[in-house]
């Protein structure tokens, strides 16, 4: 954990003061990595914990793909600026994940029910997406396929001091109820008859990282794979037994990185994802 | 059943007739006896113009449901689907890829994605063995999302391959020339026979892999080459039009409730798959020229759901 942070200040010294006349215009971009990788990693080790499964990550399940929907509409259609399409994709965002969870709680909870409808959603997303781009004019195009993808160079300070609140807001609920998660790990009837209210904690920390991502999304866009190769990295690495301020950490530390390329952030994460997958579809095979 | 089956047949009749007959300018009904009796007209051309395009609803419906049929008979598994399973997404990866290093010519674009079939193909049978149903298809899942994830970045790097990409993000039939349907047609034909020669072991298969394997059933040979089978199928449809999401997965849950057979099976779903696809592009038609892949996915998704609530 130490050597986590000590690697994210460095990271990021280096990017704002070298040179140092770039400071107030790097910044942003620096503090914006932070958080929003903060918010990613969070949110996926929380979705893969929650439904007790490294694959199903926020991005798997459609939130993103809902957020990244709205954005390249407003962006595309709608001719809304930056500041409101955050706020647009963050509100769909959450209305996307909000059905995903209501349709799976109709006829009773199941983590299967819920990845499945997930799957769904976010294949329609997709579609969706799918469409908004084939009617776009071509000059547009760049600016939605950052949207698809994500980017930091939109970061401003209203929409980061708002993630800062809601990170603050998760630490602590994450420090309330830490025993619990680890709990909560052990299996659901396990968990209930050591005296955990299963129901509450999973309503609670879903829509914890509900939140997480949508307004990270808001921020920066879905940044492609990152809240879900967090958790399996930080799992392997480290081998504790509740990696969870690990794997925000290391969603932070993966975005501080990608500042550095010329490309958009989300063309980084993106592309570790790849080969992380790979890891986790071989670990999975070894498991089940 | 039998009434079933009737309407199966005749739905994929009408199909076939509303697609030539509809669409910017709609043909009427005397018109297309015209067309049928071989006159030449102004109208008339306007119908054989059509024509490739529901040629390759009729190709590409079919290669797909069976596709669909072979996978889910290897993996024991009702919800899989080469869509779902990014099988699609491998060979649209490689054909932007191919499209970013300047191979474009048509041989190029079949060859790269019958080798992006391939690749998936290969990582889903390795881990299709230990995955129950749910967990194959997350598993695939998060091959797609991954694999678009890095097509969008790499389309971000050159404008000219961004704007192929999002034609290459949905299929489509509307580009459908009689050159192509030609040129993967041996792909198919192979793929088809394969399917054909396999399908008595795999109807066996579905039973149990310990069960088959005491009727006599090669299981390692058969999954190998029904994977082939489904990789040429799949792949050369995806270089002609583009990934097109869900079909197969309704046509078989449809299928299954028309016979118990395998063989039976694959010819209703191929059937089904045809008219449906027929049906989305029409639909699509209706809509604005809409893309059939982004229809299926639309009407999919919600079916796809609804499958999972029973």
């Amino acid at each position: 954990m130490k050597r986590l942070i000590v690697g994210i200040i460095c990271l990021n010294v280096l990017y704002c003061w070298v040179p140092s006349y770039l400071l107030p215009f790097r910044l942003p971009q620096a503090i914006g990595a932070i958080l929003c990788g903060m918010a990613f990693g969070l949110a996926g080790y929380l979705f893969q914990t929650l439904l007790d499964n490294p694959l199903a990550s926020p991005d798997v399940l459609g939130v993103s793909a809902g957020c990244s929907l709205a954005a390249v509409i407003c962006l595309l259609f709608l001719g809304f600026g930056p500041m409101l399409t955050g706020w647009v994709a963050c509100l769909a965002g959450l209305s996307v994940s909000g059905l995903i969870f209501w349709l799976s709680n109709r006829h009773g909870y199941s983590k299967l029910t819920m990845i499945l409808i997930g799957i769904g959603s976010q294949a329609m997303m997709s579609a969706g997406i799918s469409i908004a781009l084939l009617k776009a004019n071509t000059y547009q195009l760049k600016d939605a396929l950052r949207w698809l993808n994500g980017s930091l160079n939109e970061a401003d300070w209203p929409g980061l001091m708002v993630l800062g609140m809601i990170l603050v807001i998760a630490f602590g609920l994450i420090i309330v109820f830490y025993e619990s998660i680890g709990l909560y790990k052990l299996g659901d009837e396990l968990a209930q008859s050591l005296g955990l209210d299963v129901k509450k904690l999973r309503t609670v920390f879903f829509v914890v990282s509900l939140c997480l991502v949508g307004f990270a999304c808001s921020v920066c866009g879905p940044m492609a794979s990152l809240s879900f190769i967090c958790g399996p990295i930080v799992t392997r690495w480290l081998k504790k037994e509740n990696p969870i301020f690990e794997a925000g950490l290391m969603g932070a530390l993966i975005l501080s990185a990608a500042n550095f390329n010329p490309f958009p952030a989300g063309i980084l994460t993106g592309l570790i994802g790849a080969p992380v997958l790979l890891y986790v579809l071989y670990q999975m095979k070894g498991n089940l | 059943m039998n009434l079933k089956r009737g309407v199966v047949i005749l739905s994929l009749f009408c199909m076939v007739w509303l697609s030539l007959q509809m669409g910017v300018r709609s043909a009427s009904f005397s018109q297309m006896i015209a067309f049928i009796q071989g006159h030449t007209t102004y109208m008339t051309q306007i119908i054989g113009a059509r024509l490739p395009r529901t040629l390759m609803a009729f190709v590409a419906g079919p290669a797909i449901a069976l596709a669909t049929i072979q996978i889910q008979a290897m993996s024991h598994n009702p919800l899989a689907e080469p869509s779902l399973l990014g099988i699609n997404a491998g060979s649209s990866l490689l054909v932007v890829l191919g499209l970013l290093l300047g191979f474009q010519g048509p041989i190029d674009r079949i060859v790269l994605a019958l080798a992006g079939a391939l690749i998936i193909g290969v990582v889903i049978m390795l881990i299709a063995d230990s995955q129950t149903p749910v967990l194959l298809v997350l598993a695939g899942a998060a091959i797609s999302v991954a694999l678009r994830s890095i097509v969008a970045a790499l389309s971000l790097t050159s404008q000219y391959v961004m704007d192929q990409f999002r034609f290459w993000q949905v299929g489509a039939i509307v580009k459908a020339n009689f050159q192509d349907i030609a040129l993967v047609t041996p792909f198919l034909l192979v793929g088809l026979v394969l399917a054909m020669l396999m399908m008595p072991a795999l109807d066996q298969l579905r039973m149990g892999d310990e069960l088959a394997q005491s009727l006599g059933v090669n299981r390692v040979k058969t999954r190998l080459l029904s994977m082939a089978s489904v990789v040429l199928l799949v792949g050369s449809i995806t270089a002609i039009c583009g990934p097109i999401t869900f079909l197969g997965l309704w046509a078989c849950h449809l299928a299954k409730r028309l016979s118990p057979s395998l063989a039976q099976q694959s010819i209703w779903a191929m059937m089904l798959a045809a008219s449906f696809l027929l049906g989305c592009d029409i639909v699509g038609r209706l809509l604005g020229e809409l893309e059939v892949g982004v229809v299926t996915a639309l009407i999919g998704g919600p079916l796809f759901m609804w499958l999972i609530r029973r």
